[in-house]
């Protein structure tokens, strides 16, 4: 119900776009786009990057997952303001459309506004800014910071509150009072589950100085939902008859989120270092994500290195307290086993490369990965790819590290 | 030969030493602003000062010294500081004009604020050499 309610709102804020930019001429209406386009190339066989099949691609260098364009119109009058974004992204599945922003924000005055309709999260440096490459130094955000939580927009209402602490220094005080969203996320070799997020809320401070400094905090409490999970309400149907198990439910699961990040610069120097917390009792994993980036600016050229790790809580891999006396219910524990192997996303990633600005609106960017998997639980066969939306690894496939190559241009005018 | 060489660089490296101003609308009351306060409004921090609602347009022949001189960045970097604001729906940058156009709309629309390596007949707020 209140799904369809959100529905409605974001259809009537796209009419609201629509005949407001046709019938009012001293509206301010402003068409931006960007895009990446971007070649990627992975070392070895057996992985599937960000929601793109790698397996066959491995010797020639192939369309890069960050490849995309997008398009957004914006408009503004007096104290009303309207944004609505497009991208389209070629992955495995074809191409693919999507609305990240579809809202209006009104300013009740210069310190004081509210935004409605669907929104990008704001947990961390870029995640409202994720899709729009060319603001940001590397050719993508940290794997493992950035897709901790796969859901990255949502619809419902944001109350913002920006003021200056001195001349230099302002900050802004963001309250989701209610959230919800509904995503495809990929979840394995070739597959996309969907993921439900309702009564989400969150608070987020943000203090910045024109872009030298900025220090974000942030905390996300939701309630998740995995409904076409056939797989794990099979598995737990069969074993709650001898074992309690209401920890792996797949309605209603408690998330939580926390989040700090810093954005320091120091002459040519310049430092984002980010770390996220996620917190649930539940058949997924609870996580620490964190990253560090160093970058150097050299007139055009930005040089930079970062690194990245995921640590997810091994206690939710072991599961010799779940009882299984038949073979039944051995097969069943087994597909569990399965299904928890299949969000560990312990990983590292050391990451290297530059920045080169061609001209104001496009930037050449080159960067290599190295990254390594390491291992909680355990899997029942080959055919399980690691997943957590990071980089999904088929299992048997070695832990020795896989390196991506990733380059081409950015844009945004 | 080296002379000429010489000259070369010195010409090269005049306009972005080259001095910078600050302009202001006859019917605003301020004195003076601080480098920070420039900033501020460029990047449209702040709306207002002391109160009163002030609009600052960028300018197409001087806006790369500009930036490197008062806002210490490169106009890749204020691209990119636009574009985030812009694609967040947060804001859009200042209008970029020409002299002309500039100076019509300091003379004819009120609280306004323009920059110019050039010497306009108009009260200076700031500069910057």
């Amino acid at each position: 119900m209140q799904g369809l309610f959100m529905k409605k709102i974001n259809i009537a804020l796209l009419l609201a776009f629509v005949m407001t930019n046709t019938v009012a001429d001293d509206f301010e209406t402003k068409f931006n786009y960007f895009g990446n386009l971007m070649t990627s190339n992975l070392s070895r066989d057996g992985y599937v990057l960000n929601n793109y099949l790698h397996s066959d691609t491995v010797k020639t260098p192939s369309l890069s997952p960050y490849s995309k364009v997008g398009g957004q119109l914006s408009i503004f009058k007096d104290d009303l303001s309207f944004t609505a974004q497009v991208i389209v992204q070629n992955n495995n599945e074809g191409y693919q459309v999507k609305i990240p922003w579809l809202n209006v924000k009104y300013n009740f005055n210069e310190n004081l506004s509210l935004r409605a309709g669907r929104m990008q999260t704001t947990l961390l440096l870029n995640s409202d800014s994720a899709n729009i490459d060319y603001i940001h130094t590397m050719a993508h955000n940290s794997f493992e910071v950035y897709r901790l939580m796969a859901i990255d927009s949502y619809n419902g209402f944001e109350v913002i509150y920006n003021d200056s602490l001195n001349d230099e220094y302002s900050y802004s005080l963001i309250l989701t009072p209610y959230a919800r969203s509904k995503e495809d996320v990929n979840s394995g070799y070739e597959s996309e589950t969907q993921m439900e997020m309702k009564r989400a809320i969150g608070a987020r401070v943000n203090i910045t100085n024109n872009d030298e400094f900025e220090f974000v905090a942030s905390y996300t409490k939701l309630k998740l939902s995995i409904p076409d999970n056939a797989k794990l309400k099979t598995v737990v149907a069969g074993l709650e008859a001898i074992n309690d198990m209401s920890r792996y439910s797949n309605e209603n699961i408690d998330v939580s989120i926390v989040t700090l990040a810093l954005k320091y610069g120091y002459e040519n120097y310049f430092l984002n270092s980010e770390v996220a917390k996620l917190q649930t009792k539940s058949f997924l994993s609870a996580a620490i994500a964190y990253s560090v980036m160093l970058g150097y600016k050299i007139d055009k050229f930005t040089p930079y290195i970062a690194y990245s790790r995921k640590i997810s809580d091994s206690e939710k891999f072991d599961t010799s307290h779940i009882q299984a006396t038949s073979p039944l219910e051995n097969i069943l524990k087994t597909g569990l086993n399965d299904l928890l192997y299949l969000s560990d996303a312990n990983q590292k990633t050391i990451s290297t490369g530059f920045r080169y600005d061609l001209s104001p609106g496009i930037a050449l960017k080159l960067q290599i990965d190295r990254i390594t998997n390491s291992n909680y639980g355990s899997s029942s066969g080959t055919g399980i790819y690691k997943s957590g939306g990071i980089l999904l690894k088929k299992a048997g496939v070695s832990d020795k590290p896989l390196y991506v190559y990733t380059a081409g241009l950015s844009f945004a005018f | 030969m080296l002379r000429k060489f010489l000259y070369l660089i010195l010409l090269l490296s005049l306009p972005l030493y080259a001095e910078i101003k600050f302009f202001i609308s006859d019917n605003l009351l301020v004195k003076h602003l601080s480098k920070n306060q420039i900033i501020n409004l460029y990047f449209k921090k702040t709306k207002t000062i002391n109160g009163q609602q002030v609009v600052i347009y960028d300018n197409i022949d001087s806006s790369d010294i500009f930036y490197k001189n008062i806002l210490n960045k490169t106009p890749s970097q204020v691209h990119a500081y636009w574009m985030k604001q812009v694609f967040l729906g947060k804001n859009i940058p200042p209008l970029k004009l020409n002299h002309e156009e500039l100076l019509e709309k300091l003379t004819q629309e009120q609280n306004v604020i323009i920059y110019s390596t050039k010497d306009i007949d108009a009260r200076v707020i700031y500069e910057e050499n």
